[in-house]
């Protein structure tokens, strides 16, 4: 086989993007947890780390660029290459939003109590973080199949997210609920807003995955 | 730096082989030359021979002698060798025949000239009397030409070998016939190779005594036809010296004849290194 | 595809003696558009071109089956004018091969061949064709010099101009810029961009960038076949076929 060092450099390439993945994937874990147990050292700690994703994401922009310049990429190497340029980007876009997550934490002076659709809260929580890990694995085994699965996950993630917004509001609504109370649902809000633009990124890099493996494009709807 | 020395002798020894090249031309020359270049004069070169037993006479027949049977011979050589060149070399592949036809001619190069000679004898003097005229320039001339055959046919083979085979890919490129491409631009870029080829055979012709000797005739007068007997000029300064030990003569003969030759070789070649220069644009 | 089809080739087997060269070639060449060979040396591509303007028939031993279809007739037939058919498909090779004459004369000999002499409508053809091979304003100057003193770029694109003087449908290049330098490889190129509004290019290049950049439909060779057709995008950012992902990405040839 022709271009070792080539083919070397491709596959650092494609490691460099799953340890950055890894290490987004581990920030959400980290940004949820601190979340569950209120736990402000933790969130403030997710968002010293925001430094190293956003460093991987020029790193790897740097390596695709060389790539592509000086190796001319062609057919599935190419794809590739486009591929990690852009995954990067959702990457870095997720660790933006766990930093909002974990500053939401930090500004809560106390746990936080989910005044309503806990059960629903929860299963958001959980396949959110179920679908960023398996779009970092999707994109290491090169597996378009389960990367077509994510649209229907998402739906059923903006399906719990909307139901969730609705019970919050209507709760609020009612008259008597104090200051505090309404301060922690904004926050809430918001914290399930960055959810489910977390999944929206974890979709992304599905779609580029199966762009990747088969060359045919996918878009967002 | 012994190793220098066993360099150097060699190197000398073969100097002096290349050089021995030239001083043999220049001696030759100079001994003919300087013996002979007194005896030309407008006289020499115009005047009809003296009388038997006189002094004094010119060398004009043989003059019209040499350029008759030298003439008749490139006539007939010429468009046989390069059309015979231009068939091998265009028309056919490489196989038998031309292999044949290749060996063929160059043994023909190598029978020596006397038989040759031999052969135009009984065969243009002879057998072919009353179309040659028997010992005519005719006679001569074709028999000359069975020895300038061979070498132009060669010559003018290899100069078409040189043409390189994508300028007649690119003139049949451009929908040009076979014919045409080869009259419009194969000939062209080989007609150096050609000519040269033909001067040497013309050279040859020029210098050959033996067949001469045979088919020419050896009679002073002038020819008023190609059917007539004459003599060319090398047959000239054996006849002169063997029956009148006439050495003036035949100096003066000699000198002639290889100034000619000389002229001829060098207006050639620099025609030709125009020609060739002119076809690279340089 | 959606344009015109040019020429059309079914089934085209070429054999040198006992050497299968060509298997089975199948392929619709686009009409006016530039359409690419690439493939690993000894692939056939050249060979392929030179069956459609029977260059082939100058070699020994060839045997050819098929059919060629240019203008509804094939081109392979026996009774094909084959000095008509190379006025209709011109080829420009690998090594410029300008004729040791002047700029003017090389340009006019295709004209002169077929038997045009009217010296005012030859100037008319010669500067026509210079322009047309983007060379007019380099050379208007000289036309009678040598066309040996151009520099290579200069002489292929006046083989190039040689070609057009006699308005030919179809223009073969058999990796016409491999022996250029890279600017004159570029103004090759550029030139191709131009020319294919008029004419139908195919070129064979070893240099899969190069087809990339000037091609609209690429065709790969490997040993004789026909690998894969597909519009260039197509086939060098998703070959189908393994051998095309290997050739292209570089992992062999």
């Amino acid at each position: 086989m022709a271009r070792i060092r080539y083919v070397q450099k491709l596959k650092n390439l494609r490691q460099n993007v799953e340890d950055m993945g890894a290490v987004t994937v581990r920030s959400v874990e980290q940004a949820l947890h601190a979340l569950e147990t209120s736990d402000a050292a933790l969130a403030e700690q997710v968002i010293a780390n925001d430094d190293v994703i956003d460093k991987c994401d020029r790193k790897i922009e740097s390596q695709c660029m060389t790539l592509l310049a000086l190796e001319q990429p062609m057919a599935k190497d190419l794809r590739v290459i486009a591929t990690s340029l852009k995954m990067i980007t959702d990457l870095e876009r997720i660790g933006d939003f766990t930093v909002d997550i974990a500053e939401e934490v930090v500004a809560m002076e106390k746990p936080i109590r989910i005044p309503v659709a806990s059960s629903e809260f929860e299963e958001l929580v959980g396949e959110v973080r179920s679908m960023v890990a398996d779009s970092i694995e999707t994109y290491a085994q090169g597996d378009a199949q389960r990367a077509r699965t994510f649209e229907a996950r998402d739906d059923k993630i903006d399906h719990l997210y909307k139901q969730i917004v609705n019970e919050m509001v209507r709760t609020v609504a009612r008259r008597g609920c104090s200051t505090q109370i309404i301060a922690e649902t904004a926050s809430l809000l918001y914290i399930i807003r960055y959810l489910e633009r977390i999944a929206d990124h974890a979709v992304n890099i599905g779609n580029r995955v199966c762009y990747m493996e088969e060359g045919e494009r996918r878009y967002l709807k | 730096m012994v190793r220098k020395r066993y360099e150097t002798v060699p190197m000398g020894l073969l100097w002096a082989s290349g050089i021995a090249t030239l001083i043999i031309l220049i001696v030759i020359l100079a001994y003919i030359l300087g013996n002979g270049l007194s005896v030309i004069s407008w006289h020499f070169l115009t005047a009809e021979p003296a009388l038997w037993g006189h002094t004094g006479g010119g060398i004009y027949p043989t003059i019209i002698a040499t350029l008759a049977v030298t003439g008749v011979s490139l006539l007939v050589a010429a468009p046989l060798s390069v059309g015979g060149a231009i068939y091998l070399n265009e028309y056919t592949k490489e196989n038998l025949l031309r292999k044949t036809i290749r060996q063929a001619a160059e043994i023909l190069a190598g029978i020596p000239s006397i038989i040759i000679g031999l052969f135009g004898f009984l065969f243009f003097v002879i057998y072919l009397a009353p179309y040659t005229g028997g010992w005519s320039m005719i006679s001569g001339g074709l028999t000359l030409a069975f020895m300038v055959l061979p070498i132009s046919l060669r010559t003018s083979e290899e100069a078409l070998k040189t043409v390189p085979a994508d300028l007649r890919e690119a003139s049949l490129g451009v929908g040009a016939t076979k014919w045409q491409s080869i009259t419009t631009v194969v000939l062209p870029t080989a007609l150096p190779g050609i000519l040269t080829g033909l001067i040497l055979g013309v050279g040859r012709a020029v210098g050959e005594t033996a067949a001469i000797l045979l088919t020419a005739g050896g009679s002073l007068n002038l020819i008023s036809s190609l059917r007539d007997p004459g003599r060319p000029m090398t047959l000239n300064i054996y006849d002169v010296l063997t029956e009148y030990r006439d050495t003036t003569t035949a100096y003066g003969t000699a000198a002639v004849l290889i100034i000619a030759i000389l002229a001829i070789t060098l207006i050639t070649d620099w025609l030709m290194n125009r020609y060739t220069k002119k076809l690279k644009g340089l | 595809m959606g344009s015109e089809i040019e020429i059309s080739v079914k089934d085209l087997n070429l054999w040198f003696g006992k050497f299968q060269a060509l298997k089975n070639i199948s392929i619709d060449i686009p009409k006016n558009e530039v359409t690419a060979l690439i493939g690993p040396s000894g692939c056939g591509k050249s060979t392929f071109i030179k069956t459609l303007d029977r260059m082939n028939d100058l070699v020994d031993n060839v045997k050819v089956t098929g059919a060629v279809m240019y203008n509804g007739r094939n081109v392979l037939d026996a009774d094909t004018d084959v000095v008509e058919l190379r006025k209709e498909i011109g080829m420009v090779f690998q090594k410029p091969n300008p004729f040791p004459k002047s700029v003017y004369d090389n340009v006019a000999y295709g004209p002169r061949v077929h038997g045009m002499r009217n010296k005012k409508t030859l100037n008319e053809i010669v500067e026509k064709s210079l322009r047309g091979a983007a060379l007019w304003d380099e050379v208007s100057d000289r036309l009678q010099e040598s066309a040996l003193r151009l520099s290579g770029g200069q002489q292929q694109r006046l083989c190039i101009a040689r070609l057009l003087a006699v308005e030919p449908n179809v223009l073969l290049m058999d990796e016409p810029a491999s022996a250029l330098d890279p600017i004159a490889t570029s103004k090759i190129e550029d030139l191709l961009h131009v020319l294919r509004k008029d004419y139908t290019i195919i070129i064979v290049t070893h240099n899969m960038q190069q087809a990339a950049r000037v091609s609209s439909h690429t065709a790969f060779f490997f040993l004789g076949e026909l690998v894969e057709y597909a519009a260039t995008i197509d086939l060098f950012e998703r070959p189908q076929d393994k051998r095309t992902e290997d050739y292209v990405t570089g992992k062999f040839g």
